[in-house]
């Protein structure tokens, strides 16, 4: 906007400069840029197309990449969510299936934030075998009072043919004003 | 991804998010925005969502897609859609994102979103130069923007009439404007320049001079600059209307050590040369020759200097400032030869654009820091504008393009291997697995299984109470059994008779408690079936799941095969588009920049011609003078 406001005063005051001073010529600058505008646009529109090609080749090598390391027959994915967490300041998650670490994660404020807005992150995806597992998730972080706080939570599932989903979720107990560990299975 | 049937669901985030990545936009932080309740439907969604909130916006691009293709987010069906436009523009498709906010907003029962979308939409257009859709989009916006951004639309609408060469539309747009904040500022400051434009010099003038002499809020910097900018361009329409007088209070209004004092101490100076003041003219004009003779007014005082000298009849002085003036122009027209030389070499783009800093919010990117070069030095005022930014950022974002396809390329490569490593183990596991399958025949399980529930029947069915007793039991039975025959044969004394009696004795009790637990072992021997009907049924599942896997392999591999044979074209033919256009557009910033360049270089070429005349005249008047002595002399 502001470069807009001057790119119109620079305009006036070329015009004006020029018959100010008789042996000067003015002292604007052209705008270059706005001189070769048509071959701008030429060149912008086969940026936008190469880039609409280069989004929708990420999106096919981000399926395949998938469907290669996680075939959906072997899948299983652990999500994380937060719904309001008043409760509780995460700090870190640490991820056992069938009693072997798979993940351990530590959350930057960032990241946090982006769960407390909504967001849903995978935080793990790994494969297994068709038939019955444990996974246990441990929730460290600051409860209520700023005591430091670590939870767990279990869940038995079954896998099946097709991918597994397991959101982890945090949220408040308000009655007893403590956060509130979930594990949900998604069909 | 469906979600459990029994949890209690609210989606408030969806909405709150495709709003804010059209409020991203305006390159508001999101960090800023009051925070929403977290709870989403889809978890593809959600994920998405944790990409957009981080600011990797190409991430949440190319997962939102993805989305899309599996028919994952069937509950955010809209907002994803919008939201997909939000990203489109962040990303810079901003014809894509038109596309869907034409299909989407119109209906969309939020006016308050459809209205900023338009609005942010609107103002990414025109900083593009596509000045027509951009004024469609403005058309569409309703009555609910905040009022923090009202005036900035309609700043933004009088600006594209401007842009188009529409002065009196755009004078029409902004004459109702009353208010007094830094918006209005900039309104009326437009429409003063829209309105010198016009020839309009005293409406115009009268509107810069309330812009030069108002005390903005809040009172900054920008306001100030805002100040000095209306100051200088009032003083120079007073100048170009042959108004000296009146240009030179506007001109010395503005402060000595802002960005607009070079050009407004050069304004002085000509606003007294007009009144044939050469002598107060001097003192601005020899003031900017100290200073940095990058800055136009400077190298035009140069020439100023000598022309006032040369007006007083100071002709020595006037000569020797003209030769000073020569060889400045010259050293100055040598330094930026070499700077036109630096960026047909690539220097420049090398020195803007330093692709390796990839940062998360990287397509919102913007040179905001000029780094201090032989190529880069005379280019502070290019570099600001709209048009040299936008290329700028096509070329970081061809760079970044180039990076992403070159990073997939190596990937492919080891999709490949995983493929590979998945056929291998797949011939390998076979031959094993087959063996046991061979080995456990099914069938005829499932008939003995068949025997065994016509077996229970029968049972049930007699009420074969000893069927189902335990070995002991059945032996029990048996035995008793077995010796009915031989006490039947013994004749009818009273100690046979006993006999008799005790076997009847304990083979009633053995029926009793057969009889007893009948009914619980006919329900065990059910559920022993169901199991083993269960089992069955998963062993056959696991064959027919084997069997499948066998069978649908050869194809599943060819097929993954070939897409990772056809992605590897797709990378390699986008990888060289991007290439060849990466070079067509560095040659573009190259010639924005050489354009530049080269009109100060013409500029200066015309000052030294202008300063060789000049002092040509100089001489021959000197000479003409001598001349005219001698011949005084010679006559005394």
């Amino acid at each position: 906007m502001v470069t807009a406001a001057l790119a119109a005063a620079a305009f006036a005051l070329s015009a004006a400069a020029q018959e100010a001073g008789k042996p000067a010529p003015q002292f604007a600058v052209d705008d270059a840029a706005g001189a070769r505008a048509g071959e701008f646009r030429t060149l912008d529109e086969e940026v936008q197309a190469l880039k609409k090609l280069a989004v929708d080749l990420n999106r096919d090598l981000f399926l395949l990449e998938e469907e290669l390391l996680f075939p959906a027959s072997t899948q299983v994915s652990v999500f994380v969510s937060m719904d309001v967490g008043e409760f509780f300041a995460l700090d870190s998650i640490e991820l056992k299936l069938d009693g072997k670490d798979v993940a351990s994660y530590l959350y930057t404020d960032r990241e946090v934030d982006a769960l407390y807005r909504g967001g849903v992150q995978r935080l793990f995806a790994g494969n297994v075998r068709a038939g019955e597992h444990e996974l246990v998730a441990f929730f460290t972080g600051q409860g209520p009072h700023e005591r430091a706080y670590r939870r767990g939570a279990t869940l038995k599932f079954e896998k099946g043919i097709g991918p597994k989903y397991i959101e982890l979720k945090i949220s408040d107990r308000e009655s007893r004003l403590q956060p509130e560990f979930i594990v949900v299975e998604w069909e | 991804m469906g979600r459990p049937g029994t949890r209690d669901v609210t989606s408030r985030a969806a909405p709150i998010a495709a709003l804010a990545a059209v409020a991203l936009l305006a390159g508001d932080a999101l960090a800023d925005k009051p925070r929403a309740p977290s709870t989403v439907q889809d978890l593809a969604y959600g994920e998405v969502l944790f990409h957009f909130y981080q600011q990797d916006y190409f991430g949440a691009l190319v997962r939102l897609l993805a989305a899309f293709e599996r028919n994952e987010v069937p509950s955010h069906a809209a907002e994803a859609e919008l939201l997909l436009g939000g990203l489109y523009l962040s990303y810079g498709q901003h014809r894509l994102a038109g596309e869907i906010f034409e299909r989407m907003l119109d209906e969309h029962d939020d006016p308050a979103l459809r209205d900023r979308a338009w609005f942010f939409l609107g103002k990414i257009w025109r900083q593009r130069g596509y000045f027509a859709e951009a004024e469609q989009a403005l058309a569409r916006i309703g009555g609910t923007l905040p009022p923090e951004l009202e005036p900035e639309r309609r700043l933004l609408a009088a600006q594209l009439a401007m842009d188009q060469g529409k002065f009196a539309e755009a004078e029409a747009l902004l004459s109702g404007w009353r208010e007094r904040d830094e918006w209005s500022g900039y309104a009326r400051f437009n429409l003063g320049v829209a309105l010198v434009r016009l020839g309009q010099t005293s409406a115009g003038a009268a509107m810069l001079e309330q812009v030069g002499t108002t005390p903005f809020e809040p009172r900054n910097e920008t306001g100030n600059a805002l100040r000095d900018r209306a100051n200088v361009a009032l003083g120079y329409a007073w100048l170009q209307a042959g108004e000296p007088a009146l240009a030179k209070p506007a001109l010395q209004r503005v402060r000595l050590s802002g960005p607009f004092s070079t050009k407004a101490l050069l304004g002085v100076g000509w606003a007294d040369s007009a009144r044939a003041d050469h002598r107060a003219a001097l003192v601005p004009w020899l003031e900017l020759k100290g200073r940095s003779l990058l800055d136009p007014a400077v190298q035009e005082s140069l020439l100023a200097v000598p022309y006032a000298f040369a007006e007083l009849g100071a002709d020595r002085q006037a000569a020797d400032h003209y030769l000073e003036a020569i060889d400045a122009f010259d050293a100055e027209i040598a330094r930026i030869e070499r700077s036109i030389a630096a960026v047909r070499s690539g220097a420049l783009l090398e020195t803007l654009v330093d692709s390796r800093q990839d940062d998360a919010s990287g397509w919102y990117w913007r040179l905001d820091a000029v780094p201090d070069s032989a190529e880069s030095r005379y280019l502070y005022e290019l570099l600001s504008t709209h048009g040299f930014q936008e290329a700028l950022k096509n070329y970081r974002d061809l760079q970044l393009l180039i990076r992403n396809l070159d990073a997939w390329s190596a990937s492919l490569g080891a999709f490949e291997d995983i493929l590979d490593t998945r056929r291998r183990a797949f011939e390998q596991r076979l031959p094993p697995i087959e063996e046991r399958l061979e080995a456990i025949d099914l069938e005829r399980l499932g008939t003995r299984r068949v025997e065994l529930e016509a077996e229970v029947a029968h049972i049930e069915r007699t009420r074969d109470y000893a069927a189902l007793g335990s070995a002991d039991q059945q032996r029990l039975w048996d035995e008793l059994s077995a010796l009915e025959p031989d006490l039947a044969r013994l004749g009818n004394d009273a100690e046979a008779e006993r006999l008799r009696g005790k076997q009847r004795f304990l083979k009633g009790i053995l029926a009793w408690e057969l009889e007893r637990d009948f009914r619980f072992r006919l329900w065990q021997q059910k559920m022993d079936l169901r199991q083993l009907d269960l089992s069955l049924k998963e062993a056959q599942a696991r064959r027919y799941r084997i069997l499948a896997a066998k069978e649908a392999w050869p194809e599943q591999h060819a097929e993954l095969t070939a897409r990772i044979a056809a992605l590897e074209a797709r990378v390699a033919a986008l990888q060289s588009a991007a290439h060849d256009a990466l070079g067509r557009q560095q040659r573009f910033v190259e010639a924005l920049a050489i354009d530049e360049l080269e009109a100060r270089r013409q500029r200066l070429a015309a000052y030294r011609v202008q300063a060789r005349f000049s002092l040509a005249a100089l001489y021959d008047r000197a000479s003409s003078r001598a001349a005219v002595m001698r011949r005084a002399e010679g006559l005394e």
